[in-house]
């Protein structure tokens, strides 16, 4: 029974093999291939077409299935994960259960990569003759269906954060936003000037205290359906897709909601410029980072005379020094990745102290220039017509000589070392991932890119949906902030259709339990990284059991399993073993023949 | 092709072991086509009883190829699919079909010519080893029922 060698009785297999416009055909015998497995008991009719996932091999599916001479169809054509999805709803489309479509990948993994053609059939006549015996041990199945719960949780209240909230609640679902600080806004509040208007991050207008009070803050803080929890810090989640529960920890206590979808909106940290010890950050006074002359310019323009050496706190600085790349585009004691808003907003800085102190001489130490934004050209441009002096090359070394700080750089363009007095030395820190990140990424199982920022599930596609959760903003990658914007933007949409929705289906593709040869150990619980797996007591003993929305169907649990009583829907072990055993069955001799 | 060209069940994921497969396809980069590639969800759902199997079943090698380590999908399948690698490996030893015929892969989806390569050297080196003791599954004298 369970090596697939007698099982033609219980089930005929539709053939169609796909000579995609002939480049399967170049490198394989299709006809050959077709005359094999004809003779095999179990195959209801193989064919020929020349395009199955065009409209009209489309059509040519539907039809032949509608003849009602198999019950499950298997496909030899191309990737299963692209053009397979359109030819299993076509035939989805003809009645046939999508747990009964089988397809062999025949052009990448078989015509493509083999130059000699008989062993390329041959080849293909083994993978199809073993997709025909798992075809023929495949259950109909049925989706699961998962309620999606009307409320959403935004992890971060900054300026993604806030967009994302704020487009949920347009759409009549209630948001929360859980932010770890006191106060919303994020880093982008904290700015003085931004690109490309040239003023504070939020409201556009000159920077003012005001700002605090500034329309997008007070829409979100006056918006019935976004509630905002400050000073609060995600502790727990449970549950899966659709229907989460969050334990916040809030400075009155914890709290509990129940979401049915996510936007992490976390941002980024900046980078600890202590690090690099050769700038001298901590050491000397005189060493900034763009995040402390934020802070003295906007103070400036409030106060007044605050633009001065930290040092002393009264003289104008003569001479400013930027230095790019503080932690970024480092291998060594940095990030590796370019944080890309650096060079920006370092050069809008250079500008407004040109602004303040038209005397001072600025200088900015780059490696290469870059601003992947429309007008950063011009942007720059005007920084040089303004008097900001650009020098190519890395900076040594800061350090103080007889009561005086000096910067020891290179200078690629003309070739030499230069060793200068400065006032002021502004370290242009880049962007990393924000504290704590990496735990919330845990609690979703979502993954981390390269730079430990976390991964959307498709990087030219922002927000496929991924079990209800969406990312936004920094906390994918560094960003300006009109791209967070953006981001924020797609998430709150994608979660809102979710949501509007009400209900998503979701693969019956899962691990179920026997639970009569369940013994309860436990193994599985442990193995489990979605905590889908969990060990109750049922009738008197110990059973596990399954949670259908957390369950991923990875399989990790069923492999655990010394018993054997768990198994993956539509993965099971027969399936396995009866596709194996195809595949390694002996040249020329046809499914059932052996046994 | 059945001749001296090695079997070899390759377990894939499908995340990054297929797509690197189908990748290699993409750009048409040659391998052996004694690499018969078996698509699971995870690495980390091979049992080691699977890879048992397909020894018995007259593979002369079987290679689990995941995404890379810290990277898997699934959280940590990779690792679990690792860890039974190396225990089972010895296994392999004392039964005589030797520790060779098992090996892991954890490559990138992107990581085509990767792919390829570890297909071909793999291939190469069970070239060396000989072929599977056991014999392929429907010969006369072959294992295939048993076990269970």
């Amino acid at each position: 029974m369970e090596n697939g060698g007698s099982s033609a009785g219980k089930g005929r297999v539709g053939v169609h093999l796909c000579t995609c416009r002939g480049e399967v055909a170049r490198h394989l015998d299709l006809d050959r291939l077709a005359a094999e497995l004809t003779v095999d008991p179990a195959v209801a009719y193989v064919k020929i077409d020349s395009e199955l996932c065009a409209p009209s091999g489309q059509e040519e599916l539907q039809k032949t299935h509608r003849e009602g001479r198999a019950d499950r169809v298997l496909v030899g054509a191309c990737t299963p994960n692209i053009q397979g999805l359109i030819m299993r709803s076509a035939l989805e489309g003809a009645g046939l259960n999508k747990y009964l479509y089988e397809q062999v990948n025949l052009r990448e993994l078989c015509a493509w990569v083999h130059a000699d053609r008989e062993a390329a059939t041959d080849k293909a006549v083994r993978l199809m003759r073993a997709a025909i015996a798992r075809a023929l041990m495949l259950e109909a199945l049925e989706d699961i269906e998962l309620k999606v719960v009307p409320e959403a949780l935004v992890i971060g209240g900054g300026v993604a954060g806030m967009q994302a909230a704020l487009e949920i609640a347009s759409r009549g679902f209630t948001a929360h936003i859980a932010e770890r600080t006191g106060a919303l806004g994020g880093r982008a509040y904290k700015l003085s000037v931004t690109f490309p208007t040239h003023n504070c991050g939020i409201c556009c207008m000159q920077y003012c205290r005001e700002c605090v009070l500034t329309p997008k803050v007070e829409d979100v803080m006056q918006n019935p359906r976004i509630k905002v929890h400050l000073n609060s810090e995600i502790e727990a989640m449970e549950g899966g897709f659709g229907d989460r529960r969050v334990v916040l920890k809030t400075p009155s206590g914890r709290e509990e909601l129940r979401v049915g979808t996510i936007v992490v909106a976390c941002g980024s940290d900046v980078f600890d410029a202590a690090r690099i010890q050769e700038y001298g950050f901590g050491l000397h006074k005189d060493v900034v980072t763009t995040m402390d002359l934020e802070r003295m310019l906007e103070q400036e323009r409030e106060i007044g005379g605050r633009f001065v050496k930290p040092s002393d706190g009264k003289s104008t600085p003569r001479t400013v020094n930027f230095i790019q790349c503080v932690g970024s585009r480092d291998r060594v004691k940095g990030n590796l990745h370019c944080s890309l808003v650096c060079c920006t907003y370092a050069i809008g800085q250079a500008r407004e102290i040109k602004k303040l102190s038209p005397t001072t001489e600025v200088y900015v130490h780059y490696i290469d220039l870059r601003g992947p934004y429309r007008g950063f050209e011009e942007f720059c441009e005007q920084a040089k017509s303004e008097g900001v002096l650009f020098v190519r090359g890395r900076v040594a070394e800061v350090r103080e000589k007889k009561g005086r700080l000096h910067i020891l750089f290179e200078d690629t363009d003309l070739g030499r070392t230069v060793d200068m007095p400065t006032d002021l030395v502004v370290l242009a820190v880049g962007q990393e991932p924000a504290r704590g990140s990496d735990g919330i990424a845990r609690m979703l199982h979502l993954q981390l890119d390269q730079d430990r920022f976390i991964k959307d599930l498709n990087p030219n596609f922002p927000s496929e949906y991924r079990r209800g959760v969406f990312v936004a903003g920094c906390a994918e990658g560094p960003k300006g902030i009109r791209y967070s914007i953006e981001d924020a933007k797609t998430a709150a949409a994608a979660a809102s259709d979710l949501m509007a929705a009400g209900k998503i289906k979701k693969t019956r593709a899962i691990a179920v339990v026997d639970e009569a040869r369940c013994r309860g150990c436990g193994k599985c619980e442990e193995a489990c990284e979605y905590q889908a797996a969990r060990v109750v007591e049922k009738n008197g003993r110990r059973v596990s059991v399954r949670d259908e929305a957390r369950c991923e169907g990875c399989g990790v649990c069923a492999a655990q399993c010394c018993n054997r009583a768990i198994s993956i829907k539509h993965n099971t072990r027969p399936q396995m073993e009866a596709l194996m055993r195809q595949l390694l069955g002996r040249k020329g001799k046809a499914r059932g023949e052996g046994a | 092709m059945a001749g001296n060209e090695p079997s070899i069940i390759a377990f894939t994921c499908a995340w990054c072991g297929y797509p690197s497969a189908v990748l290699a396809g993409v750009n048409r980069i040659e391998y052996p086509p004694g690499v018969n590639i078996v698509r699971v969800m995870c690495t980390g759902m091979i049992e080691p009883a699977y890879i048992m199997r397909a020894l018995e079943y007259g593979a002369d090698g079987v290679v689990v190829v995941g995404c890379l380590m810290e990277n898997c999908h699934y959280m940590v399948g990779n690792k679990r699919a690792q860890e039974r690698a190396e225990m089972l490996r010895p296994l392999l030893d004392m039964m005589g079909l030797g520790a060779g015929r098992l090996r892991t892969e954890w490559i990138n989806a992107s990581e085509r010519v990767r792919f390829a390569a570890a297909m071909k050297d793999f291939s190469a080196a069970l070239k060396e080893m000989g072929p599977n003791p056991l014999g392929r599954c429907d010969d006369d004298a072959g294992g295939g029922e048993a076990g269970q």
